[in-house]
């Protein structure tokens, strides 16, 4: 029965389940573990989102549009490639500072998650040790007293268990035996005294058909068949109750069992709260931080996101005064292409190279050439867009 | 000079009975050494036993060569029939004048003729010991088996008595200690209903004993045993209250048809002798009260001649008759009956007693008109009349030796005036002998034969015969002879009359001392 009765009393494991593997309970503290974020340490930044289309090729497409348009303007086209470089360079910064804002970011939450991660902590009393696990877990180590108490109780429930699960006719056969044994004594004198007055009146030999023996003895055996079931009853009833009794103390001395064990989670509870007031305020030092963080990092991307912006509008800016608008008229480079070297633009930007041969593509050898040639120059076999009957949009 | 004659008188002689046990040298004269088919009359008087009349007719043609009638019971049933039950050669009869035999069940054999019979609930049982018992539903001549089915088989008692409103019965042939008893007026039902029984192994005071008898008497239940009586009380409900009253040991019933109740008496033999249970249950501080005390020893001689079988002398029977007041014991065997007068006590206790001879009854019986039947050899008998049959027979008396108070001097007998009563005709014998003889003396004499009235028979308009109603006759005899002690007799032939002894004068002469 005992190893029946261990086996129900299994312990939370380190998962939360109760194990019992040496003895009722492990009794032994975890190691401290540290635990890894996924995140530490590590910013990942999105890549910048390619559009798939060059400024040659948004250029191109523009000279194509005039080309097709029949109107072809180069400096609207080298103002819309301006138009859309700028575009594209607000796009690029501003990517660059949404990555930004996204690597901040997780380098506050990675320092909320180191800040605010769960340390396991140990309870010791004078009735035992109880520790927590990281797994959120806990174990209990009883103190040598503690567990000998906890043994003799549980010991004392298991064989109070014992009787509770003996069959009652068992306890109730031995209670009857210990009432008749008491009640056999008068009886006997009863008996004696029976016998007496018979023989002494002569009705000892008395048999009647009426009551098989003498209505004396008929008596006496009545009131002992009487007494037998009063007494068969009576045990059953005291069997009964003293299975329930025992259920009852075995139940009390079950709970007294782990009383050491309660009290010891209950002083892990007291050290669980004590605890909590430094866990407490590491999260309330990491949600400031987090939050004061956060608050940096949204100044920051407003900041960037403004100079972003800035310097777009400067940009648009300066390439109106280059190449001039539609109202207002032509530009610092009307009259060639700003973007070649010894340029207007290639001089104040150095410009790229792809838009520094876009005149060559417009107006000779190449696709924008053919597109932008006129049809009495045929165009050239090897240049990439070669259109041999293409007289240029 | 010749010597005056003294006048010795015996005043009703015998009147006391038989007396053997006491010396008789001083005993009182009252006293008889014999009195043989005697009785003591009315009046105190030794008398001639009546004699008796064979009624039944066909004896010997049922009876063959058997002892005879052994039992008789008269039963009346409650539709006033008479039926007469006898048993004899092994056989039961119905009837007094023609035996006729019952019906017996079928395969039913009779081996001996002990039967009790008993009249209960309008039915007549019998019962003996190795025998299924019988029933006769009122009075039916056709016998049925007591109803047995399963256990409930009555037992084969050898005693059986009505009383308390059921059936007792004991002695079987395996079981001599339990005492049985049936259900409430229920014959037939003994293992049922109220019936049951107690074993009297543990009863018994002075260790084993065997059931003799059953008895009611005083509204007590009395078992005897051979050597003890228990006296039970409660019989009325035996299941609940039977109890042990009494133990009277060493007195016991050796025969079981020995007990009589008197109305006041309960008389039965034992093997002391006869004894009377009422005065043992009344005089506490002499529980053995002997009846027959004055003639103890020849009793139990005659007694110890009678054969025992079942536990008991069972030819041994009696009688009591209310109006003759007496009650006779038959001894088969030794053919002597004593007839005890039970009118009064004496003053040792013991009853005046007589015997009677010749007369050799097997049974008797009381009949509801007081006339006593026996069983004899040739069938039933009435007692009556002074014939033996049409016989004569012989009464004698004699006295003890007795010395007239002068036991030193001789005593010379001159002469005897006798009174008797009665006698007609009848041969009479004087006996007289000196010192303790045997050789008697004696003088044959007869009476007239003087015609007595006989009242109530008296025919009108016939030859009336008016004389005195009672013959006196005082014959005198002349005697011879001297002795010291002198005992004085008288043989008589009864023939058909009445003979009682009155008084016996003697003239004697004193002698010189011895």
């Amino acid at each position: 029965m005992p190893e029946q009765f261990n086996n129900q009393l299994s312990m939370t494991g380190p998962q939360g389940q109760l194990t019992n593997q040496a003895g009722y309970f492990n009794t032994q503290l975890p190691q401290n573990t540290t635990n890894t974020s996924p995140l530490q340490n590590q910013t990942f930044l999105p890549s910048f989102p390619n559009t798939g289309l060059s400024t040659g090729e948004v250029a191109g497409g523009l000279a194509l549009g005039g080309l097709l348009g029949g109107n072809f303007n180069l400096n609207d086209i080298i103002s819309g490639a301006a138009n859309y470089y700028g575009g594209q360079e607000g796009i690029k910064a501003a990517y660059g500072v949404g990555q930004a804002g996204l690597g901040l970011a997780e380098q506050m939450g990675q320092r909320a998650s180191e800040a605010t991660q769960f340390k396991p902590f140990t309870v010791t009393t004078n009735l035992g040790r109880a520790g927590t696990t990281p797994e959120g877990g806990f174990t209990l180590e009883l103190s040598p007293e503690q567990q000998a108490l906890q043994t003799q109780l549980l010991g004392q429930a298991g064989n109070l268990f014992k009787q509770v699960g003996q069959d009652p006719a068992t306890q109730q056969q031995a209670i009857y035996e210990q009432i008749r044994q008491a009640q056999m004594p008068e009886e006997e004198r009863e008996r004696l005294r029976m016998q007496e007055g018979l023989f002494a009146s002569g009705r000892g030999g008395i048999q009647t058909a009426q009551y098989g023996g003498s209505p004396e003895q008929f008596a006496y055996e009545k009131a002992r068949a009487e007494a037998q079931s009063g007494a068969l009853l009576q045990a059953r009833n005291q069997a009964l109750a003293e299975q329930a009794q025992s259920l009852e103390s075995a139940t009390g001395l079950l709970g007294s069992g782990f009383t050491p064990q309660r009290e010891a989670l209950q002083a892990l509870g007291y050290g669980t709260d004590l605890s909590n007031i430094a866990s407490t305020a590491a999260a309330r030092g990491a949600g400031t931080q987090a939050t004061l963080g956060q608050a940096g990092l949204e100044s920051y991307l407003q900041g960037t996101q403004l100079a972003t912006n800035l310097q777009q509008q400067q940009m648009q800016n300066l390439l109106a005064s280059a190449l001039g608008t539609s109202t207002g008229g032509g530009g610092m480079l009307s009259g060639g292409n700003p973007f070649t070297s010894g340029g207007v633009i290639d001089e104040a930007f150095d410009t790229p190279d792809w838009l520094k041969s876009v005149e060559d593509y417009i107006k000779g050898t190449g696709l924008y050439g053919s597109l932008f040639n006129n049809s009495s120059t045929p165009n050239t076999t090897n240049s990439p867009g070669y259109n041999p009957y293409g007289g240029g949009i | 000079m010749a010597q005056q004659l003294q006048n010795i008188t015996i005043s009703a002689p015998g009147f006391l009975g038989i007396n053997t046990q006491d010396s008789p040298i001083g005993l009182n004269p009252a006293y008889a050494s014999i009195a043989d088919n005697c009785v003591i009359d009315q009046l105190g008087r030794v008398g001639a036993r009546k004699g008796y009349t064979v009624v039944t007719t066909n004896g010997p043609a049922v009876l063959g060569t058997s002892r005879g009638i052994c039992c008789i019971l008269e039963f009346i049933s409650r539709a006033n029939v008479t039926t007469v039950f006898s048993a004899g050669n092994n056989k039961i009869f119905t009837g007094t004048t023609t035996l006729v035999e019952v019906t017996l069940p079928a395969g039913y054999t009779i081996t001996e003729d002990n039967w009790q019979i008993v009249s209960f609930n309008n039915n007549v049982y019998f019962f003996q010991d190795n025998h299924a018992p019988l029933v006769s539903t009122a009075g039916s001549t056709t016998l049925a088996l007591l109803t047995s089915s399963g256990t409930n088989v009555p037992p084969e008692a050898n005693a059986l008595m009505a009383g308390f409103g059921r059936l007792w019965a004991a002695n079987t042939a395996t079981n001599k200690y339990t005492v049985y008893w049936s259900s409430l007026l229920a014959g037939d039902e003994w293992h049922g209903g109220s019936a049951g029984s107690i074993d009297l192994t543990t009863v018994w005071p002075n260790g084993y004993d065997e059931v003799v008898a059953i008895a009611e008497h005083n509204n007590f239940l009395l078992v005897f045993g051979k050597k003890n009586i228990l006296v039970f009380t409660g019989a009325d409900s035996p299941s609940s209250n039977l109890t042990l009253h009494d133990t009277i040991e060493g007195t016991g019933c050796i025969a079981r048809d020995s007990i009589q109740s008197t109305g006041t008496d309960l008389i039965f033999l034992s093997t002391r002798g006869l004894m009377s249970l009422q005065r043992i249950i009344q005089e506490k501080s002499l529980p053995l009260n002997d009846v027959s005390r004055n003639i103890r020893t020849d009793l139990l001689t005659y007694i110890s001649q009678e054969v025992e079988s079942n536990g008991h002398r069972e030819a041994i029977k009696s009688v009591y008759s209310p109006i003759d007041a007496f009650y006779l014991l038959t001894l088969p065997e030794s053919q002597v009956v004593y007839c005890f007068d039970v009118r009064a006590p004496l003053e040792n206790g013991s009853f005046r007693v007589t015997t009677w001879s010749v007369l050799n009854p097997l049974g008797f019986s009381m009949f509801a008109d007081d006339a006593l039947y026996m069983g004899r050899a040739e069938g039933i008998v009435k007692y009556g009349g002074y014939f033996d049959n049409t016989t004569q027979y012989q009464m004698r008396y004699f006295s003890n030796p007795t010395d007239f108070g002068s036991p030193a001097n001789l005593k010379f007998l001159k002469k005897f005036n006798l009174t008797i009563i009665g006698g007609q005709s009848t041969p009479t014998t004087l006996n007289w002998g000196y010192d303790y003889t045997s050789a008697y003396q004696k003088q044959e004499f007869t009476f007239g034969s003087s015609n007595i009235a006989e009242y109530g028979l008296t025919e009108y308009n016939t030859d009336g015969e008016y004389s005195a109603s009672i013959i006196i006759q005082t014959p005198k005899v002349n005697s011879t002879g001297n002795g010291s002690v002198v005992t004085v007799g008288i043989e008589a032939q009864i023939n058909n009359a009445a003979f009682s002894i009155q008084k016996i004068d003697i003239h004697a002469l004193l002698g010189r001392l011895i």
